[in-house]
C-alpha cells in the first residue's frame, strides 16, 4: 500500500513538472553561465545581476569597453536585451537578440538563433 | 737851602735834559727808518719755537708822523725744531695812524696800510708750531669758547694786501694743499665788538691731493666779501661775497653765528649761474676720469639755494633752492642713448634732521634724442622717507628711433610713432607695504600711428592708428586698420579692434602676480570689438571673415554677445556665454559654454571638408588601457580627440544647409561637448526630401577606440533620397532601392571605430524602423522575376498599400523582423536575416491567394528557394499568435517604440 502511494506520489510530481515544460523544451541551470566565455577572440562575460558584456579583441576591444546587455534564461530561450548608448530624450534603442540553448554544461555552452546559426563557447577559468 | 734846592734843581734839570737828549736821540735813531733789524731778531728770537732772520727793518716815524710805520725786507721764520722755512715773505709793511691812537679816548688803532709781497707759508708747520708754542707755556688753553677779543677798542685796516704768497699745508694724515700765487686785499674796521670788512683774493693754482691721490691741481680760485661781524655774539654777516673756481663763480650771502650748545647758526644764500657743464666735466679729478672716459656733455647750471639752521649736535641745516639746467646734451659709451637735448628745472627743500622731510618739485624736464622726446614735471615729497610722488610724464617718439636702442636678439624692427601721456602718483612705503596696488596709482595713454613693425622676419604687424589706455586697473585698446601676419600661420587684417581691460584687485593684494588665482583675485572684466576682419592661416582652408565681434568677460564668464563669420560659401553668428574659465584653469572643473549658432547659409559638405582632420596633430596618446592587439596600422590613424575639460553646448538655427548633396532647412538643435564627448542632440532640420532629427554622439576615450553613436529620424522623405542621402542603407535595406515614394526612417545605431574611423564590427549595434505608405514598386530585373513567378497582372500597379519593417543591427547580422507586403493579389509577411557580406536568409510567408512559407537563401545572385512551413501567418492577429508570434511581436514592438520615442513633435 506504501509503496503504492509512493509511486502515484511521483507520477503526479513527475506529471506537475512536465506540464510546466512547453512540449520539446529543456531547462538549464543559468548559475552554469556566471562567469566568462571565449569562443576565438570573441568573449562573453554574464553576471548574477543578468548583466553581461561581450568584447572582441580582434577589434582591439577590451573587456571594459564591451557591449553590456541584460540576459535572461527561461528554460532554453536565451535573450539578450542591448540597449544603445545614446540618450534621446532618456529613451534609448534597444536591440534584442534571442537565442536556444544547446548545451550548457560548467565548461561548455552553445546556443544557435532562430536562423539556425550556432555559437559556442567554452567557460574561461 | 737856596743853594742847595738851586743845585738840586739844576741837577734834576740837567738829568730831565739828558733823559730827554737821551730819548730824543733814542728815538731819532728808532723812529727815524734806521736799520733795527738786529734788534727786532734779537728780541723776536727769544721764544724758542720759531727762529727770525731779518735782511733789515725799519720803524718810522717823523718822516711819516703821525703814521707810524714798520718795513720789514727778507723776513724769515723757520722752526727751529726742523730747521725748515715756515714762513718768509721778501717785503712786509705796515702803518698806523699813531696820532688818533694816542689821542683817542677808547684805544682806536687806524691801520692805514698792511702789504706783504712774495710771501711763503708753510701753515702746516706753522700750526704744528703753534701747537708746541701753546703747549709748552702755561698760557692757558684756549677753546672754542673763550671770548674773543680785540687788543684794541677800534680798529680800522683800510689797505691790507699779500701779493704773491704761496701757502703750503700738508698733514700728517697724507692731506696735501697748496696755494700759488696769492693776492689779497683787505680792509677791516672793527669798533668794540664789532667789526666790518671785505676783503679780494685770488689764488693762481690751487692743488690738492689726499693720499697722493690728486683730486686738484693748478686750479685759479677766486673770492672776495664785503662782510661785518658782532664778536660778541660771534656773527658774521656776509654782505656780498663772490667765490669762483677756474671760470665758474658763485656768490655767498647771509649770516652765521654761534648758537647754544655749540652749533653755528646760519642763513646763508648762494647763487651760481650758467655753470658750464662741459668745462665742469673737465674738473673731474684724475682719478674718476676713466668712469666719463667718452662721455661728453653739454649745457648750462644755475643754482639759487639757501641754507638755513643749525649745524652741530646733530643739526644740519635744511637747504632750500632752485636748479635750473637749459641746453644740455649728453653722450656716453655707456649709455645706448645719445641724449640730444636735456633741460630740467626744479626746486628742492632738504631737511635731514630729525622729522624732516626732503622733498623735489621738478616744473620741467625733458630729454630728447633724435627724434625722441621725454617731457615730465611733478613732485616727491619725503623723498628719504615715504616717498611720495605725484608725476606727468609724456614722451614721443620714432620707433624707428628706439629700436636701435634694442638689443639685437630681439630681432625686432619698425616704423611708426609713439605719443604717451602719462600720470604717476604713489608713495613708495605703500608700494612696499602693500604692493603695487597699494601704493601707485598710473594711468596714461599711448597714441601710436603709422605702425609698421616686423620680429625675427617672420612676423609682422601693423596699424595706422592704435590707442591705448592705460591705468592701475584698467586698460583700453583701440586699432584702426591694422594688419597682422606670422608666416603661414596667420595673416589677420581688421579695420577696427576696440579692447577693454578693466581689474579690481583687492588691496590685499601684495603682488602684481600672485602665484595662484590670478583670474579670481583680478576680478578682471574685458571687453572687446572687431570689425571688418579677415582671418588666412594654415590650419583654415579658407579665409574666415569676421564682419562683427563684441564679447565681454567678466565674473568668470566670457559673454559672446555678437560674431558674425564668414567661411567659404558658409556665414553664421556665434554667440552666448563660456563660464568656469578660472575653475577649467585651475583645474577645478570644466568650461562651460553655451552658444548659439545662427546661420542663414552653411555649406556643411564644405565646412566638414574644411575642419577634416583638424586637431590630430599633437594629439593625446592612446589610454593605458589599451590593448595590446593594436596593430601598426591602427597606430598610424590620427582620429579627432574630442577636448577634455570643456563643456559646449551650441543651439543651432541654420535657415539653410547644403549636406551630401541635399538643401536642407530650417535645421535646429544642440550640439554639446562635454569634456570627451561630442553630442549633436536632437539636431531637427528640413529637407525638400524629409523632415530630419538628428541625435549624435562621438567619444575618444583612446586613439584606437572611438564611438559613434546616432538617433536618426526622417519623417515624410522620398525614399531614393533617402537612400542618396544615407547610402548605407541601401546595404542595411537592399529592397529600398526597389521602392519609390514616401517613408519614415528611424535609426538608432552605435559602433566603435579604430584610429582610421573603421567599424568595429563587433561592435555595431542598432536598431532601425522603415514606414511607407502607397509606396511603388520601381521595374527591376527582381522585381519582373518576381512578378513573373508570381503571375502578376500585368496591368495592375505595383504599389504596396503599406509598408512597416524593424530591424535590428548587431555586428554583421542585420535582422529584418515580420513585416506586411500587399501587391496584386498578394499578401505576404516578409522576415529574414540579412548579412554585410550581403548574402542573405528570408522568410516569406505567402497570405493570399494561397497560404505557404517560402525560405530564399543565398546572395542576390545565387537566390535559392524552398517552400517551408508559414511561421508567422497570425503575426497580425493577436487572438490567434503562437508564443513564437507573440514573442517575436513584443520584441518588434519593444524595438519600434523605443525607436520613436526619442522622436520630437513639431509644430507646423
Amino acid at each position: 500500500m506504501k509503496k503504492t502511494v509512493l509511486i502515484a506520489l511521483a507520477s503526479f510530481l513527475v506529471i506537475c513538472i512536465t506540464s510546466c515544460i512547453k512540449d520539446g523544451e529543456q531547462s538549464f541551470d543559468e548559475g552554469l553561465l556566471y562567469g566568462k566565455w571565449q569562443s576565438g577572440t570573441l568573449h562573453y562575460r554574464y553576471d548574477t545581476d543578468h548583466t553581461g558584456v561581450t568584447w572582441d579583441l580582434a577589434d582591439d576591444v577590451m573587456e571594459n569597453e564591451g557591449k553590456k546587455f541584460s540576459w535572461s534564461l527561461i528554460n532554453e530561450e536565451f535573450t539578450h536585451i542591448y540597449v544603445t548608448e545614446i540618450n534621446a530624450y532618456g529613451t534609448k534603442a534597444s536591440i534584442p537578440k534571442v537565442y536556444t540553448v544547446i548545451v550548457l554544461t560548467a565548461t561548455r555552452l552553445e546556443y544557435e538563433d532562430d536562423f539556425g546559426k550556432t555559437f559556442s563557447f567554452t567557460k574561461v577559468k | 737851602m737856596k743853594s742847595f734846592l738851586k743845585i738840586f734843581f739844576i741837577s734834576i734839570g740837567s738829568l730831565l735834559i739828558l733823559v730827554l737828549v737821551a730819548l730824543s736821540v733814542c728815538a731819532a735813531t728808532v723812529f727815524s727808518g734806521k736799520n733795527i733789524a738786529p734788534l727786532l731778531a734779537r728780541q723776536l728770537n727769544k721764544q724758542e719755537i720759531f727762529g727770525f732772520q731779518l735782511d733789515s727793518a725799519a720803524l718810522v716815524l717823523w718822516d711819516t708822523f703821525p703814521e707810524l710805520s714798520l718795513h720789514l725786507v727778507n723776513l724769515k721764520i723757520t722752526d727751529n725744531l726742523s730747521q725748515s722755512m715756515v714762513f718768509s715773505a721778501g717785503d712786509v709793511f705796515a702803518a698806523v695812524d699813531l696820532k688818533a691812537f694816542l689821542s683817542s679816548s677808547n684805544g682806536e688803532l687806524i691801520v692805514r696800510k698792511v702789504s706783504l709781497d712774495d710771501v711763503y707759508a708753510d701753515a702746516g708747520s706753522i700750526m704744528l708750531c703753534i701747537d708746541r708754542m701753546n703747549t709748552g707755556s702755561d698760557t692757558p688753553g684756549t677753546d672754542g669758547n673763550a671770548e674773543l677779543a680785540l687788543p684794541f677798542a677800534i680798529m680800522t685796516a683800510s689797505d691790507v694786501s699779500v701779493k704773491d704768497a704761496d701757502i703750503l699745508y700738508r698733514s700728517e694724515d697724507g692731506l696735501d694743499a697748496a696755494i700759488r700765487k696769492l693776492s689779497l686785499t683787505a680792509n677791516l674796521n672793527a669798533s668794540g665788538q664789532e667789526a666790518e670788512g671785505g676783503f679780494s683774493a685770488d689764488i693762481h693754482g690751487f692743488t690738492f691731493s689726499i693720499n697722493d691721490t690728486s683730486y686738484c691741481r693748478d686750479l685759479p680760485l677766486h673770492a672776495e666779501m664785503i662782510f661785518k661781524s658782532d664778536l660778541g655774539s660771534k656773527a658774521l654777516n656776509i654782505v656780498e661775497s663772490a667765490f669762483g673756481f677756474d671760470s665758474f663763480r658763485f656768490s655767498l650771502t647771509g649770516d652765521i653765528s654761534m648758537a647754544e650748545g655749540g652749533c653755528i647758526s646760519m642763513n646763508l644764500n648762494t647763487k651760481l649761474k650758467e655753470w658750464k657743464v662741459k668745462e665742469l666735466l673737465a674738473l673731474v679729478p684724475e682719478v674718476y676720469r676713466e668712469r666719463i672716459a667718452g662721455m661728453s656733455a653739454e649745457g648750462n647750471l644755475s643754482l639759487d639755494a639757501n641754507a638755513g639752521g643749525r649745524l652741530g649736535n646733530g643739526y644740519v641745516p635744511v637747504i632750500t633752492g632752485k636748479m635750473l639746467l637749459e641746453g644740455s646734451s649728453f653722450r656716453s659709451p655707456s649709455v645706448p642713448v645719445d641724449i640730444g637735448g636735456c633741460g630740467l628745472n626744479m626746486s628742492f627743500h632738504a631737511d635731514f634732521n630729525e622729522n624732516g622731510k626732503t622733498c623735489l618739485h621738478v616744473d620741467t624736464l625733458y630729454v630728447s634724442s633724435g627724434p625722441n622726446r621725454l617731457f615730465a614735471s611733478g613732485s616727491a615729497d619725503d623723498v628719504f622717507g615715504k616717498l611720495e610722488f605725484d608725476f606727468d610724464v609724456g614722451s614721443c617718439a620714432e620707433l624707428a628711433g628706439i629700436i636701435p636702442y634694442l638689443p639685437d636678439s630681439l630681432g625686432i624692427r619698425g616704423n611708426g610713432r609713439v605719443e604717451l601721456e602719462a600720470a604717476l602718483r604713489g608713495n613708495l612705503a605703500g608700494i612696499i607695504e602693500k604692493g603695487i596696488r597699494g601704493g601707485l596709482d598710473a594711468s596714461g595713454t599711448a597714441s601710436l600711428s603709422g605702425i609698421d613693425m616686423e620680429y625675427c622676419d617672420t612676423v609682422s604687424f601693423r596699424a595706422d592708428a592704435m590707442t591705448v589706455d592705460i591705468g592701475m586697473d584698467s586698460l583700453a585698446l583701440v586699432i584702426a586698420d591694422a594688419g597682422l601676419k606670422a608666416g603661414n600661420l596667420v595673416d589677420a587684417n581688421f579695420s577696427r579692434m576696440g579692447l577693454g581691460l578693466s581689474l579690481s584687485v583687492p588691496d590685499s593684494a601684495k603682488t602684481l602676480f600672485p602665484a595662484s588665482g590670478t583670474m579670481a583675485l583680478w576680478s578682471p572684466r574685458l571687453s572687446a570689438e572687431l570689425e571688418n576682419g579677415m582671418i588666412k592661416s594654415f590650419f583654415l582652408p579658407e579665409s574666415l571673415n569676421i564682419s562683427a565681434l563684441d564679447f565681454s568677460y567678466a565674473d568668470d564668464t566670457l559673454a559672446l554677445s555678437k560674431g558674425g563669420f564668414a567661411m567659404g560659401k558658409s556665414d553664421f553668428i556665434l554667440s552666448g556665454t563660456v563660464t568656469d574659465i578660472s575653475k577649467a584653469i585651475s583645474g577645478q572643473g570644466l568650461v562651460n559654454a553655451d552658444m548659439d549658432f545662427d546661420s542663414e547659409y552653411s555649406d556643411i559638405d564644405e565646412l566638414l571638408s574644411f575642419f577634416s582632420g583638424m586637431g590630430r596633430d599633437g594629439d593625446t596618446s592612446d589610454d593605458a588601457s589599451a590593448g595590446d592587439t593594436a596593430t601598426d596600422e591602427d597606430i598610424e590613424g590620427n582620429p579627432f580627440m574630442v577636448p577634455e575639460g570643456i563643456r559646449i553646448n551650441i543651439n543651432t538655427d541654420i535657415k539653410k544647409a547644403v549636406a551630401y548633396g541635399n538643401t536642407i532647412e530650417n535645421i535646429g538643435g544642440r550640439v554639446n561637448i562635454n569634456d570627451g564627448t561630442a553630442i549633436i542632440r536632437q539636431l531637427g532640420f528640413t529637407s525638400d526630401a524629409a523632415r530630419m532629427q538628428l541625435t549624435a554622439m562621438y567619444k575618444s576615450p583612446r586613439k584606437n577606440h572611438l564611438f559613434v553613436g546616432l538617433d536618426f529620424h526622417l519623417m515624410d522623405i522620398e525614399i531614393d533620397k533617402l537612400i542618396r542621402m544615407v547610402p548605407k542603407i541601401d546595404s542595411l535595406v537592399p529592397m529600398l532601392k526597389s521602392f519609390s515614394g514616401q517613408a519614415e526612417f528611424h535609426l538608432g545605431l552605435e559602433t566603435n571605430l579604430n584610429s582610421r574611423y573603421e567599424l568595429k564590427k563587433s561592435t555595431i549595434l542598432g536598431a532601425a524602423s522603415i514606414e511607407g505608405k502607397n509606396l511603388v514598386v520601381l521595374d527591376s530585373d527582381t522585381f519582373d522575376k518576381i512578378a513573373k513567378m508570381l503571375k502578376f497582372r500585368k496591368s495592375s500597379k505595383n504599389i504596396i498599400d503599406s509598408l512597416a519593417v524593424d530591424m535590428t543591427v548587431f555586428r554583421d547580422e542585420i535582422d529584418v523582423y515580420p513585416f506586411v507586403v500587399s501587391m496584386d493579389n498578394y499578401k505576404a509577411i516578409l522576415s529574414g536575416r540579412h548579412n554585410l557580406d550581403m548574402s542573405f536568409n528570408y522568410h516569406v510567408d505567402c497570405l493570399s491567394p494561397i497560404r505557404l512559407g517560402l525560405d530564399v537563401k543565398g546572395t542576390l545572385g545565387n537566390l535559392k528557394f524552398g517552400l517551408t512551413p508559414t511561421r508567422y501567418k497570425n503575426l497580425f492577429v493577436p487572438e490567434r499568435r503562437n508564443d513564437l508570434q507573440e514573442r517575436t511581436m513584443n520584441l518588434m514592438n519593444l524595438i519600434n517604440s523605443s525607436l520613436k520615442s526619442t522622436v520630437v513633435e513639431t509644430s507646423e
